[in-house]
C-alpha cells in the first residue's frame, strides 16, 4: 500500500504518532504506529486547513480507536511551503504537544516527500524533491537513503528559480537520481515517480520520518519553521486593530 | 461558579498568554513586545509579526501556567483573541489555542480584541489597591495605536456593546507615532511625545494645529489633518529643537486629546451615561488622563482608568472576556476561523455623518 511507509526497523521503538501537514494546498493528518498508518485524513485547500485541521485530527483518531491521552509524539510538517500554511501546523502541533506533555518533532516537507520517493530504494539512493515556492522559484531538498531507514541531508534545502532548477534537476536525473514534487512541473521536468504522497508532502512519511529522530524531539522550546526565504517586508495595511501607515 | 480560563493573544506585535478568573483575579499575566523587532521598518510587518509569534508562544503559554501554578487540566477553557487584527498573526494564536484545547479536552473560546479592551477595567492584579469597578452602563473610550473609538457598554457582552463614533482615519496612537517620526523622536512614539509635551506650553508653539471635528456634531474623529499640519510646519521650518520641539509636542498632544476628551464627553452626555472608562496604549498619555479626568469632574461624570497593563494589549482580558463566555456557554468549535475586523456593531448615529468605511 502506498501509504505504508516501510517499518524503521528494530532499533525504534513502536510509538503511536500524530503527524501533520499543512505547508501545501494538500493538508494531511496521519496516525501511525510501528509503520502501520491506522488513520489518514487529507483535505486539499491551502485556506481552509486551519478550520479543517481538527476535524481531520478528530477523524483519525475515531476511524484508529485510539483517544488522545494515547499518544506519544507529534510530527509536524515544518515547511518549507506556504508561511502562513506551515505555521498552521506548527501551532497546532505545539499546542497538543503541551497540553498532551509529549515531545514534538519537525520534519521538511520537502524530506517527507524524498522520503515517499525513496520507500523501498535500496540504500544509498537519492531523491531531489521540489515544491512550488512562488515568485518564479522553487524550494528543493535533496536526500540520500541511510543504512538505519532516515535520511541524510545532502545539500541544505533552497529556494531556486525556475531557470537554474530546471538545469539542476536534469541533471540530478542523468546521475540516476529520483527527481519528484510537484515544483517539477514548473521547471519543465517530469517528475521520476507522480503517486500522491511524493507530489505533495504527507503526513504519513512525517510520521515515519519523526519517529526515526524521536529521540532528538523536543519537550520544551518551539518547532523552528523551515521559511526558506526571508518574511517579506510589507507593513500591515489600515484594516488591524494595529494599522500602521507605510510612511508619514 | 468561578471559571479559570487560559488566555492567549497574537493579535498585533505583543505575544501574550495569562490565567484568568471568571471574577477578574488575574493569577498570571505574560507579555512580550515586538516593538523593537518592528521598529527599523517603523511600522508592524505582518510577516515578521507572525514569525515571531510562533517561535515565541509555546515558552509565553507554559510561563503563564508556572506563574499562576496550574496545569492545563485544571483550567475550565482555552480562550484566544480570533478576531480583529492582522491574518498571519491570529492563526498562531488561534491553532495553539486548539490545540491545547484538543490536548487537555477543554472548551475553546474566541475573543474579540475589543471586548477584551472594553473589559479590561475589570481585571484584579495582586497588589493593586482595590478600586471599585465601573457598573454598567458605561461609554468607553478605545484609543490605542491601532484603534480609536467610543463606546456604549451596556453589559460584558459583545451584543451589549456598541460603537458611538471612531475616527474616520488613523488611529490616535498612530498619529503620536506618525509625529514622532515626523519629529526624529524614534518608534513608538507616544512616550516620547507625552515626556516632552509634559515640559513645553501648548500655545507657544509656532504652529497653528486644526481641531479635530472639534466643531462638528456627532462622535466621529479625525486625526490626520493635525499630523499633516505638523508634517508642513517641519518642512517648511525643519525640525525644532528643545524648548521649541517641547511646546511643538505640547501643541500637537493638547490637540489630540481636546478632541478625544471633548468627544467622549459629548457622546457620554449624549448618551446619558455618567461613567467613563479609557483603554488602550495610549490612555497612559499623562495628558489625557490629567484633561479627561479635570473635564469630567466639572460635568460629575467618573473615569475609571485602568493601570497600564490593563490598558496596553495583553492575554488577561482576553482571558477574562473568555471567561464570561465560558459561563454563559458559549464555546466555539475547533473549526473557529479568525477574522481581520471586529464583531462588534459599529452605528452611525443620527447627526453622526457617514462613516468613512474601514
Ligand atoms: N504616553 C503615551 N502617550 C501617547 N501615546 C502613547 C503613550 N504610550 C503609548 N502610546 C501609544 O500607544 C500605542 C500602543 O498601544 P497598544 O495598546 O499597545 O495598542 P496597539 O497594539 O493597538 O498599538 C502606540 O501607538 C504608542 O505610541
Amino acid at each position: 500500500m502506498e501509504f505504508r511507509p516501510a517499518p524503521a526497523g528494530g532499533r525504534v521503538r513502536p510509538m503511536l504518532v500524530l503527524a501533520l501537514s499543512t505547508s501545501t494546498p494538500r493538508g494531511s493528518v496521519a496516525l501511525v504506529r510501528d509503520g502501520e498508518v491506522l488513520g489518514r485524513a487529507v483535505h486539499s485547500e491551502l485556506r481552509a486547513h486551519a478550520e479543517r485541521l481538527f476535524a481531520g485530527i478528530d477523524e483519525v483518531c475515531a476511524r484508529a480507536g485510539v483517544l488522545r491521552r494515547q499518544i506519544e509524539l507529534v510530527a509536524c510538517d515544518v515547511g518549507p511551503g506556504s508561511f502562513t500554511g506551515v505555521r498552521v501546523a506548527v501551532a497546532a502541533a505545539m499546542g497538543i504537544s503541551i497540553s498532551l506533555d509529549v515531545p514534538a518533532v519537525g520534519v521538511a516537507s520537502v524530506e517527507a516527500m524524498a522520503a515517499a520517493a525513496l520507500a523501498g530504494a535500496p540504500v544509498g539512493a537519492r531523491a531531489l524533491a521540489a515544491l512550488d515556492a512562488q515568485k518564479d522559484e522553487l524550494f528543493i531538498g535533496d536526500y540520500q537513503l541511510d543504512p538505519s531507514g532516515a535520511l541524510r541531508e545532502v545539500t541544505s534545502i533552497v529556494a531556486m528559480t525556475r531557470s537554474a532548477a530546471a538545469p539542476h534537476l536534469a541533471r540530478a536525473m542523468q546521475l540516476g537520481h529520483l527527481v519528484v514534487g510537484a515544483g517539477t512541473a514548473l521547471a519543465g521536468v517530469e517528475a521520476s515517480i507522480s503517486t500522491e504522497a511524493v507530489t505533495l508532502p504527507d503526513a504519513a512519511f512525517v510520521a515515519h520520518l519523526g519517529v526515526l529522530r524521536a529521540s532528538a524531539a523536543l519537550r520544551h522550546g518551539s518547532l523552528a519553521p523551515v521559511y526558506v526565504r526571508p518574511p517579506d517586508i510589507t507593513l500591515s495595511g489600515p484594516v488591524a486593530h494595529r494599522p500602521t501607515g507605510p510612511s508619514v | 461558579m468561578t471559571l479559570t480560563v487560559l488566555g492567549i493573544e497574537t493579535s498585533c506585535d505583543e505575544t501574550a498568554a495569562a490565567v484568568v478568573r471568571s471574577n477578574g483575579d488575574v493569577l498570571s499575566d505574560v507579555v512580550r513586545s515586538q516593538v523593537e523587532l518592528h521598529a527599523p521598518f517603523g511600522g508592524v510587518v505582518p510577516e515578521v509579526a507572525a514569525r515571531d509569534h510562533a517561535l515565541a508562544l509555546p515558552g509565553i503559554v507554559r510561563r503563564a501556567l508556572e506563574q499562576a501554578g496550574l496545569a492545563l487540566a485544571d483550567v475550565d477553557g482555552v480562550a484566544v483573541t480570533h478576531r480583529p487584527g492582522l491574518a498571519g498573526a491570529l492563526l498562531v494564536g488561534l491553532l495553539t489555542a486548539k490545540g491545547l484545547a484538543w490536548g487537555a479536552n477543554k472548551p475553546l473560546v474566541g475573543v474579540d480584541h475589543l471586548v477584551g479592551h472594553l473589559l479590561a477595567i475589570f481585571l484584579r492584579r495582586p497588589g493593586e489597591s482595590l478600586v471599585a469597578p465601573p457598573t454598567f452602563p458605561f461609554a468607553a473610550l478605545l484609543v490605542s495605536g491601532g484603534h480609536t473609538a467610543i463606546y456604549r457598554v451596556d453589559d460584558a457582552r459583545l451584543d451589549r456593546m456598541q460603537e458611538l463614533g471612531a475616527t474616520r482615519d488613523d488611529a490616535a496612537g498612530e498619529a503620536f507615532d506618525k509625529v514622532a517620526k515626523l519629529l526624529g523622536l524614534g518608534y513608538p512614539g507616544g512616550p516620547v511625545v507625552d515626556r516632552l509635551a509634559a515640559t513645553g506650553v501648548a500655545t507657544r508653539a509656532a504652529v497653528a494645529l486644526p481641531r479635530p471635528m472639534a466643531g462638528r456634531s456627532g462622535f466621529e474623529m479625525s486625526f490626520s489633518g493635525i499630523k499633516s499640519a505638523v508634517a508642513r510646519h517641519v518642512e517648511a521650518h525643519g525640525v525644532p529643537e528643545g524648548q521649541a520641539l517641547a511646546d511643538l509636542c505640547a501643541a500637537f498632544q493638547s490637540a489630540v486629546v481636546d478632541a478625544l476628551v471633548g468627544k467622549t464627553l459629548a457622546a457620554a452626555r449624549a448618551e446619558g451615561l455618567s461613567r467613563v472608562v479609557l483603554g488602550g496604549g495610549v490612555a497612559a498619555n499623562r495628558g489625557l488622563r490629567a484633561r479627561m479626568t479635570e473635564v469630567a469632574a466639572g460635568r460629575g461624570v467618573e473615569v475609571f482608568v485602568p493601570p497600564l497593563a490593563s490598558c496596553t494589549d495583553n492575554a488577561a482580558m482576553i482571558a477574562y472576556a473568555g471567561a464570561l463566555s465560558l459561563g454563559r456557554g458559549e464555546a466555539a468549535g475547533l473549526d473557529l476561523t479568525p477574522a481581520t475586523k471586529t464583531a462588534l456593531a459599529r452605528v452611525t448615529r443620527k447627526g453622526g455623518g457617514k462613516r468613512a468605511s474601514p
